[in-house]
């Protein structure tokens, strides 16, 4: 079984600047960014003081991602709010849009990620020269270990977020080509004669009737009689060699997964980058009284 | 076309993500952020005015619910009085009006009897003079001579006396 493990596919590549890939990422992110943007200006249009359903909602959220904010960066530094808000849907969404299939989760891209923490990087490095000035911001890295720290701090926050992401679309990448693995020795196990496949379609049939009948465990029966009848029709399939190898394992499986991959870890991600984002920028704009 | 790398730097997607970045979010900052924070603002606003509104006319309803009872127990009062004072001014009316009519009838009673007696006198008057003038002329018959009025008025007088005492 052959699994590569690559980046993002090229669509096609401008031939300008040594060639610019037009890849999977930047659609990814581009579809993301549009749909966010058409989005906002839809629901910021149609505002009203008597918010309707969906307005109550965007309403709810983001006083929701306010409040996270105030808690972690206090009350000064609510402003930051659009910037959070946008670092955090931009993430979540550029998590999930490779739940599609035919586009690339944004966020399994180094490049994208990246950019997103040096971008916290520069707001915050801005804010400590404002506050205490260009001579105290150098002074501080006399001290070789702030350097490190500095440049830690990106890219520890940039790769947790890409290697979470890819992690989880690689382990899939894997799971599915385990599950094809698996399914032709279970398809070759069942058809070794035609007897396995008659008896299991037997079985099957008759666990349905049974789950159809009895009281108790209905749908347990049923399912496991469908499971039973359906492999079987397989085996004969691959007994008889109409079609062979099919990676039926394939079908449901993975998306216990995906649960907890794609969804719970995107969600995660995109919480702890944003998290992490406000950590840092609240360190570098503390309380105006400690300004003075 | 082909694959990049997994981990491959690429900068225009560097490029392309800061660009995206702040363009999202300057669009949401602009036409999202900032019009949501407007109607929050606007809707505290009214929340406000709305429970001042309230707190208002609550306050005067209470008022004048104050007053309502105040003038109310007031009003008790007065009737209370009023009808006292009426009662008290009946009461003495009644009493003035009883004794004023008794005080008419004891005098009209006083002056009746008054003048019952001065008839009776009058009458009794009137009476011994015919009486006398009768018994004159009936003496003068008899004795078909003229009396001597003089000489025997004493003598008449004295006999009507007797007569009236008798009558009496």
């Amino acid at each position: 079984m052959d699994v590569s493990v690559t980046g993002a596919y090229i669509y096609f590549t401008i031939p300008i600047f040594g060639g610019i890939n037009i890849t999977q990422t930047v659609v990814s992110l581009f579809l993301v960014s549009l749909i966010l943007a058409v989005a906002g200006i839809v629901i910021g249009r149609n505002l009203s003081i008597r918010p309707g359903k969906l307005q109550a909602l965007v309403e709810k959220l983001i006083l929701m991602l306010r409040g996270l904010l105030v808690d972690t960066m206090g009350e000064h530094n609510a402003h930051w709010l659009p910037y959070i808000a946008t670092i955090f849907l931009s993430s979540i969404f550029g998590s999930y849009i490779g739940l599609t299939g035919f586009l690339r989760s944004a966020t399994a891209d180094v490049n994208v990620v990246l950019v997103w923490a040096i971008m916290t990087s520069v707001i915050i490095a801005y804010h400590n020269i404002k506050n205490g000035g260009f001579v105290s911001w150098i002074k501080n890295y006399l001290n070789p270990l702030n350097i490190v720290g500095d440049v830690a701090q990106p890219i520890s926050m940039g790769f947790r977020h890409f290697g979470n992401v890819a992690g989880g679309g690689i382990i899939t990448t894997i799971l599915y080509a385990a599950l094809s693995v698996a399914s032709t020795l279970l398809l070759n196990a069942i058809s070794g004669t035609i007897v396995i496949p008659i008896i299991m379609i037997v079985l099957g049939a008759a666990l349905f009737v049974w789950g159809l009948k009895s009281e108790k465990k209905k749908l347990l029966k049923k399912i496991v009689g469908i499971v039973f009848a359906v492999l079987a029709v397989f085996g004969i399939l691959q007994y008889t060699a109409i079609l062979v190898d099919v990676p039926i394992l394939q079908f449901g499986i993975p998306a216990v997964f995906s649960v907890y991959f794609d969804l719970f870890s995107g969600f995660i991600q995109a919480f702890v980058f944003t998290l992490l984002n406000m950590v840092y920028i609240s360190g570098a704009c503390p309380p105006p009284e400690e300004n003075n | 076309m082909g694959f990049e790398e997994l981990l491959g730097v690429n900068p225009f997607t560097a490029i392309f993500t800061l660009l995206n970045t702040i363009a999202l979010f300057a669009v949401l900052k602009h036409f999202l952020f900032k019009p949501i924070e407007k109607v929050m603002e606007q809707r505290q606003a009214e929340v406000d005015r709305i429970y001042d509104d309230a707190e208002t006319a609550k306050a005067d309803a209470e008022a004048s619910k104050a007053a309502y009872d105040e003038k109310l127990a007031h009003a008790k009062e007065e009737a209370v009085d009023i009808i006292k004072a009426a009662q008290e001014r009946a009461d003495r009316l009644g009493d003035e009006i009883v004794s004023d009519a008794k005080a008419k009838a004891d005098d009209m009673i006083k002056r009746a009897d008054a003048e019952i007696a001065q008839e009776r006198k009058k009458a009794v008057n009137e009476l011994k003079n015919e009486i006398s003038v009768i018994s004159l002329g009936i003496a003068e018959k008899m004795l078909d001579r003229e009396i001597n009025e003089g000489d025997h008025e004493e003598l008449i007088n004295r006999f009507i006396e007797e007569m009236g005492e008798d009558d009496e």
